[in-house]
């Protein structure tokens, strides 16, 4: 083959290997802040986007929070069209109107969001499209009386084109932020945990005023049965111990703190446990290799000990033979060395192997 | 627009083919040397082309691994980055590589009179049957991640194959070391037998 073929082969093998990597926003744009026009993305442009089937449902742990109060925000999406990315972005506003209406337009502060961030935008991969995806955000309510109308917006991509779709006909949920009552138990000073490595101890820790009892009450995420570890009254403040995560996934964690007059718990929040910018692979690349050698050299050791048996035995003429051989042992049974029919200069292979062939070509029998 | 996805399944399907194929033939050849019965239903020339298949399988599968690492890399980048799954993946990879570079080589040493030695084609059988169950459990990680689900999930029991062993970069690097020490110990000061 010329070396001009073998560069265009080469050049084609490139071309079909990289052309997946060439593809638009291939992986979506990141959670992040963001209004629901997306910054006049292709999902927000009717001239080139569609409606979504998604079905939205939109719920929150309360109706009414006070400032500077608790609140979570859940929203469960399912029979989306879907690319084959199976992409989602998810995103909480504050309107549908597309600009400015991220929640922190309207004095909410978003603790944290699904992924273990604190973004109103939030991409998930959706497996299956029946059973779709739950979002939740947990928020920090502002710090003037109010009301806030929360909706949600989706992007996402299928059959070939950008769709979007909103709670808009649904009328969002509506939320009343009023005062805070006297002698409330509140948290003064806590920032959440929404990210921890695999096999990490994770305290939890937060001052609080007002508080006489405290616990964390956890959750694995999608999963309805609510666990609950006592806090410790310290110098530092109220603490607690999560169970430490075993493998990737999330779970969601809250305070319910009380005093003798009320009983009240903070919004729900996500804790991550494993996410792709967490994930060191060198370990597990130098692990892969190391097993990958200490295996193959295990095997190879013990092969020659135990091959050295076969230098002192002599090969078995039996069925544990190469084709080759056995063809040669199967002829030799039947082929006379001396026959005087051999033809000058064939050696002893050549007229085992092809003797029959030449006697039976001169009518003889073997 | 064809996706990396597509080609990490073409060349997985390759390597799992590969080593199907390769593991029946080797456990088939290890039978029959164990079990005098099954050998003298077993024609020469069948044990013969078993023995044939198991080889170039194997070393078809194993030169086809590195291409289903790199697109199952490449796949996973598309679909949001490595998750601990993938370390799981890596992990069984190695294993799944040393054990089939075991078949072969065990093969490549001592040719076809590999299976006149019970010790020897025991450890065949033993070695192909662990890389086959390793390709198995790479293909279960791959289905979790992939589509959520694996034909494992019906096992009664879980395997324990989703959560990667919690270790650190100098751990690992010192595992590393060593087993490149173990190798060139093997490869290098260990005799290697004539086998003719």
């Amino acid at each position: 083959m010329g070396i001009f073929n073998r560069l265009l082969i080469l050049g084609i093998l490139a071309c079909l290997l990289s052309s997946p990597v060439m593809e638009a926003n291939p992986g979506g744009n990141g959670d992040g802040t963001r209004d629901f026009a997306c910054g006049g993305s292709c999902h927000a442009d009717p001239d080139v986007s569609q409606p979504s089937s998604a079905v939205i449902s939109l719920n929150s742990d309360r109706e009414s929070t006070f400032v500077g109060g608790p609140l979570t925000i859940t929203a469960d999406i399912y029979g989306m069209e879907l690319s084959e990315k199976r992409l989602v972005g998810v995103f909480l506003t504050t309107g549908t109107f597309g600009v400015d209406d991220s929640p922190d337009n309207s004095g909410w502060t978003i603790l944290s969001d699904t992924n273990g961030g604190s973004s109103n935008y939030v991409e998930s991969y959706v497996l299956d499209s029946d059973e779709g995806v739950s979002v939740s955000w947990s928020l920090i309510a502002p710090s003037v009386e109010g009301f806030t109308t929360f909706h949600i917006g989706i992007h996402h991509g299928g059959e070939g084109i950008a769709r979007l779709a909103d709670t808009n006909d649904q009328g969002g949920v509506l939320v009343s932020v009023g005062p805070i009552p006297e002698n409330f138990p509140q948290l003064t000073d806590w920032t959440p945990i929404t990210q921890r490595g695999i096999g990490e101890v994770t305290n939890i820790q937060a001052k609080m005023m007002n508080v006489t009892t405290a616990s964390i009450e956890w959750k694995i995420t999608g999963s309805q049965t609510i666990s609950s570890i006592d806090a410790e009254d310290t110098p530092n403040g109220w603490e607690a111990e999560l169970p430490t995560a075993l493998a990737d996934g999330s779970m969601e964690y809250r305070w319910r703190i009380s005093n003798s007059e009320f009983e009240t718990t903070t919004a729900w929040t996500t804790l991550s446990s494993d996410s792709s910018s967490t994930v060191d692979v060198n370990p597990a690349r130098l692990l892969m290799l190391a097993l990958a050698m200490i295996t193959a050299s295990v095997l190879i050791s013990l092969q020659r000990f135990m091959a050295e048996d076969l230098i002192t035995s002599k090969p078995q003429k039996t069925s544990f033979e190469s084709s080759k051989d056995r063809t040669f042992q199967n002829t030799s049974s039947k082929i006379s060395l001396d026959d005087p029919r051999r033809p000058v200069g064939w050696s002893d292979e050549q007229w085992i192997h092809y003797g029959p062939d030449h006697l039976a070509s001169l009518g003889g029998d073997v | 627009m064809v996706s990396m996805g597509v080609f990490h399944a073409i060349s997985t399907e390759m390597v799992v083919g590969s080593f199907a194929i390769a593991a029946l033939s080797t456990v088939i050849c290890t039978m029959a040397t164990l079990v005098p019965t099954l050998d003298a239903r077993i024609s020469p020339r069948l044990h013969s082309h078993l023995d044939s298949a198991a080889y170039i399988s194997s070393i078809f599968g194993v030169l086809m691994i590195p291409a289903a690492i790199v697109t199952g890399y490449l796949t996973s980048e598309s679909m949001g980055g490595q998750s601990s799954m993938s370390l799981s993946k890596m992990v069984f990879s190695g294993l799944c590589i040393g054990f089939w570079s075991g078949v072969i080589s065990g093969r490549r040493l001592c040719g076809y009179r590999l299976w006149e030695h019970r010790g020897l084609s025991i450890l065949q059988g033993v070695s192909a049957s662990l890389g086959f169950i390793m390709t198995i459990i790479l293909g279960s990680i791959g289905g979790q991640l992939g589509r959520g689900e694996t034909a494992l999930d019906l096992l009664p029991f879980d395997l324990g194959i989703y959560t990667p062993p919690s270790i650190g970069f100098v751990p690992a690097f010192v595992l590393f070391v060593f087993s490149v020490l173990t190798l060139g110990v093997v490869l290098f000061t260990q005799s290697r037998p004539i086998i003719e």
